[in-house]
C-alpha cells in the first residue's frame, strides 16, 4: 500500500499550485520533464520552476537524447509510453550514459492500472500512476521530497495507483502489443526502425545480434553509422527513394556484409498519423549466397565434365568409324597397287613407266594417311608402362638415324641423368618423338645452322622435355593452330597434317601438357610436361578410360 | 628357283587373281581360295609348299584357319599378307605363329624376297617383313 508522502500540504484549490513557498532553502535542482502530451509538459515545467527550479522539456526520447547532451539533470520525469523510443528504452538508454550516474529516474505511467511494471528492472527509481492532472502534481511533488533523502525514493510503490482504474481497450492494446513483441523477440529476420531522417528509434533482439550490440548503443544512432563505409552510400539512397512501397537493397550489386554475414535489407514505409518512418528487415542470407556459389560451381563443373564426354563421345566414334575404314580402304589400295606393280614386270614406253610410278606413290600416301588415322584414332587404347624418357628418344631417334645423318642434322642432347621413369604407353610416346624429330628434320631444310636440341628434367612429380630446332620458325599467326588435325604447311603430297595433333593427343592422353613457342628466323620449341605418376587428362569425369 | 606349290588365300577374289598372275610369272604354280574352310580342304588335297593367307577375312577366323592348317601340315610355310599399322606388327606375327608377315598394301618385290628365303632354306623359318 501506498504511503502518501507527509511534509506540509496545503489545499489551497486555486489554479496555481504551490506546494513549497520559495525560497524555502530547498537547493535547486536541475530537472528534464519527458512526456509527448504537451499539457504534462506544460504542467510540471510551471510547477517545478515555481519553485525555481532549472526545468528542460522534450517530447519523445530522441529530443530528450539530444537535450541530455549539454544538460545533467539530477531528476528526470520520463514518461512511460511514447512513439518511437519508449520511456522504458530511454532509461536503459540513459542508464548506459557515465555522465548520468545517479540521475533519479522518475516514471510517468499511463498504463499503471493494466499494467504491472516493475520499474527497477529498466534501472528508474519510483513511478507515478498518470490520473488526474492535480494527482499528478501532488505526486510530482511527493518525488521532489524523497528526493532528497537517499534511498528513500525507491521504497515507494507506485504512487497513485489507488486512484487509476483499468480501461479495456487500454488492456486490449497492451494484450496485442505484447503479442507483437513474441514475434519481435524471436523471429529470425532483424528489424530496425529508423525516423525519415534516419535516426534509430527501435531494434529488436535480432537485429542487434546481427549488428553485434546491444540494443542500448543502437538506439538514437545515425542508420547508415550502423553499416560499413562501402555500403552507406546505396543504402542511404534505398532508404531516401522509398516512399509508398517497399524497397530492398539490391544484394547482387552490393553484397553486404554484416558482421562476417551476407545481410538483405528491405525497407517498408510507415505512415502514422503525420509520422513517417521507415521499418528494415534484415535477412541473414549467407547460407543462401554460400549455398548459391557452390551450386554455381558445381553446375560449371558439370557442364565441363560434359563437354569432355561429349568430346571423347565424338573422339570414340571417330576413332571407330576411323579404323574401320582405314582397314577397308586398304584392301582396294592392295589390289590397285598389285595390279600396278604387276604392269610394272614389263618394259614399257617411259611416260608409261613415271605414270606407273606415280600411282605407286600415291598408294603409299594413302596408306600414310590411313595409318596415321588409325594411330590418331587408338588414343583410349593405351598400354601403360614404365618408360624412361631419355632412352626412349634414343631409341625413336636412331629409327631417323639414317635419314638426319644424310641432311648433317646434329642431335644435342641435355638429359636428367636421374630422370625418373615415368607411367606412360612407350609407343604412343615413340610416336611422339618421331613426329616431332621428323618435323624437324623439315623445318631445317635448307637451313645453315641444323640442330635439334633435346633438354630433359624432372620438375614437381614431372618430367618436362624442351625439343628444339634451329629451323626457320613457325609465323605467329599459325602457332596456336599449329596442334589442329589437318592443320599443315606442307604442299599436299608432304604431309598428312595429323603428326602434331597426335602429338598433342598423346600428351594429353597422359594427362600431361604440350607448349609451342617460336621465334621467326629462329627456330621453334616445344616444352612438353608429363606427369610421373599416370594422371587423369584434365576434366575427366572418373570412370574414363585409362 | 625351284617351281613350287603356293596356296593364296584372300576373300578378296581381286587380290588373288593378280597374285596368282605375279606368281605364275615367276614360274610357280598358284592356288587360289576364298575362304578358310576351302583354303583347309586345299591343303589336305594338294600338300601345297607355301600359304599366303589374310588373318582378317569373314567366315571362319583366320587365326583358327593357321593353327588347323599348321597341324594338318607342319611343314607348310604360311606368309600371312593383312592390313595392319606398324606399330602392331611385331605383336601379331608373334601371336599368330605365321612364318612371316607383309602387310597391305603388299609390295611385290618384298614378297619375292621372302619367298627366295624361304627357299634358301628349304624350311619354314621366322622372317621379319
Amino acid at each position: 500500500m501506498v504511503k502518501a508522502g507527509s511534509r506540509c500540504r496545503n489545499r489551497s484549490g486555486s489554479g496555481s499550485i504551490a506546494l513549497f513557498i520559495p525560497g524555502r532553502g530547498r537547493p535547486m535542482k536541475k530537472i528534464l520533464v519527458v512526456d509527448n502530451q504537451p499539457m504534462v509538459l506544460e504542467l510540471l515545467r510551471n510547477l517545478l520552476a515555481k519553485e525555481g527550479h532549472e526545468v528542460r522539456t522534450a517530447e519523445d526520447g530522441l529530443s530528450a537524447i539530444e537535450v541530455l547532451r549539454s544538460f545533467v539533470p539530477e531528476i528526470i520525469f520520463v514518461d512511460l509510453v511514447m512513439p518511437n523510443i519508449s520511456g522504458e528504452k530511454l532509461c536503459r538508454i540513459i542508464r548506459k550514459m557515465d555522465h548520468l550516474r545517479g540521475v533519479y529516474l522518475v516514471i510517468l505511467s499511463d498504463i499503471a492500472a493494466e499494467e504491472q511494471i516493475d520499474v527497477t528492472e529498466f534501472g528508474a527509481n519510483a513511478c507515478i500512476a498518470k490520473g488526474s492532472f492535480k494527482m499528478l502534481a501532488r505526486h510530482v511533488a511527493t518525488i521532489m521530497d524523497l528526493a532528497e533523502a537517499p534511498g528513500a525514493l525507491e521504497q515507494q510503490g507506485i504512487l497513485g495507483i489507488e486512484e487509476v482504474y483499468q480501461r479495456e481497450i487500454t488492456k486490449e492494446l497492451l494484450s496485442s502489443r505484447r503479442h507483437f513483441e513474441v514475434i519481435l523477440n524471436n523471429m529470425s529476420e532483424g528489424i530496425i526502425e529508423a525516423t525519415s531522417e534516419g535516426r534509430v528509434i527501435f531494434v529488436n533482439p535480432q537485429a542487434a545480434a546481427l549488428l553485434h550490440a546491444p540494443e542500448e548503443e543502437l538506439l538514437a544512432r545515425e542508420l547508415l553509422d550502423l553499416f560499413s563505409e562501402q555500403f552507406r552510400g546505396p543504402i542511404g539512397q534505398v532508404f531516401q527513394a522509398v516512399q509508398n512501397e517497399p524497397a530492398a537493397l539490391d544484394n547482387h550489386k552490393y553484397p553486404l556484409e554484416v558482421s562476417g554475414r551476407q545481410v538483405g535489407l528491405t525497407f517498408y514505409p510507415v505512415r502514422d498519423q503525420g509520422h513517417y518512418s521507415i521499418i528494415i528487415m534484415l535477412r541473414d542470407v549467407t547460407e543462401y549466397a554460400e549455398a548459391q556459389a557452390s551450386m554455381q560451381k558445381a553446375l560449371d563443373e558439370l557442364q565441363q565434365a560434359q563437354a569432355v564426354l561429349v568430346r571423347q563421345e565424338k573422339l570414340a566414334s571417330i576413332g571407330t568409324l576411323a579404323s574401320g575404314v582405314a582397314h577397308e580402304i586398304l584392301n582396294p589400295l592392295n589390289i590397285i597397287g598389285t595390279i600396278v606393280q604387276i604392269l610394272q614386270l614389263e618394259e614399257r614406253p617411259r611416260e608409261l613407266q613415271e605414270q606407273l610410278n606415280e600411282i605407286m606413290v600415291q598408294i603409299r600416301r594413302a596408306t600414310k594417311i590411313t595409318d596415321n588415322l588409325r594411330m590418331f584414332s587408338r588414343q583410349h587404347e593405351a598400354e601403360i608402362g614404365e618408360v624412361n624418357i631419355n632412352t626412349l628418344f634414343d631409341k625413336t631417334a636412331a629409327l631417323l638415324e639414317h635419314d638426319l645423318n644424310l641432311d648433317n642434322i646434329m642431335i644435342e642432347r641435355d638429359y636428367d641423368p636421374n630422370l625418373p621413369v615415368i607411367e606412360a604407353d612407350d609407343d604412343q610416346l615413340a610416336q611422339v618423338f618421331f613426329n616431332l624429330i621428323r618435323n624437324a628434320k623439315d623445318a631445317l631444310e635448307g637451313r645453315e645452322d641444323k640442330r635439334i636440341m633435346i633438354h630433359t628434367a624432372s620438375q614437381n612429380g614431372e618430367v618436362v622435355v624442351r625439343f628444339r630446332d634451329t629451323g626457320a620458325g613457325i609465323p605467329r599467326a599459325q602457332l596456336d593452330k599449329i596442334f589442329d588435325p589437318f592443320f599443315t604447311t606442307k604442299d599436299p603430297g608432304h604431309g598428312t597434317g595429323l603428326g602434331l595433333s597426335i602429338v598433342h593427343s598423346v600428351v594429353e592422353a597422359h594427362g600431361g601438357r604440350i607448349e609451342a613457342y617460336s621465334q621467326e628466323g629462329f627456330g621453334a620449341e616445344f616444352v612438353l610436361r608429363l606427369p610421373v605418376r599416370r594422371r587423369r587428362p584434365a576434366g575427366e569425369p572418373l570412370g574414363g578410360k585409362a | 628357283m625351284s617351281k613350287k606349290k603356293i596356296l593364296v588365300v584372300d576373300d578378296e577374289y581381286s587380290f588373288c587373281k593378280s597374285l596368282r598372275l605375279f606368281l605364275e610369272k615367276s614360274g610357280h604354280e598358284v592356288i587360289v581360295a576364298t575362304n578358310g574352310e576351302h583354303a583347309l580342304d586345299i591343303i589336305k588335297a594338294e600338300s601345297p609348299d607355301l600359304m599366303t593367307l589374310d588373318i582378317r577375312m569373314p567366315g571362319i577366323d583366320g587365326y583358327e584357319v593357321l593353327n588347323r592348317a599348321k597341324r594338318l601340315d607342319p611343314q607348310l610355310f604360311i606368309i600371312v599378307i593383312t592390313a595392319i599399322d606398324l606399330p602392331r606388327m611385331e605383336e601379331l606375327l608373334e601371336h599368330s605363329g605365321a612364318h612371316a608377315l607383309i602387310r597391305k598394301p603388299i609390295d611385290l618385290m618384298e614378297l619375292s624376297r621372302t619367298i627366295d628365303k624361304f627357299l634358301a632354306r628349304g624350311q619354314t623359318e621366322e622372317s621379319r617383313p
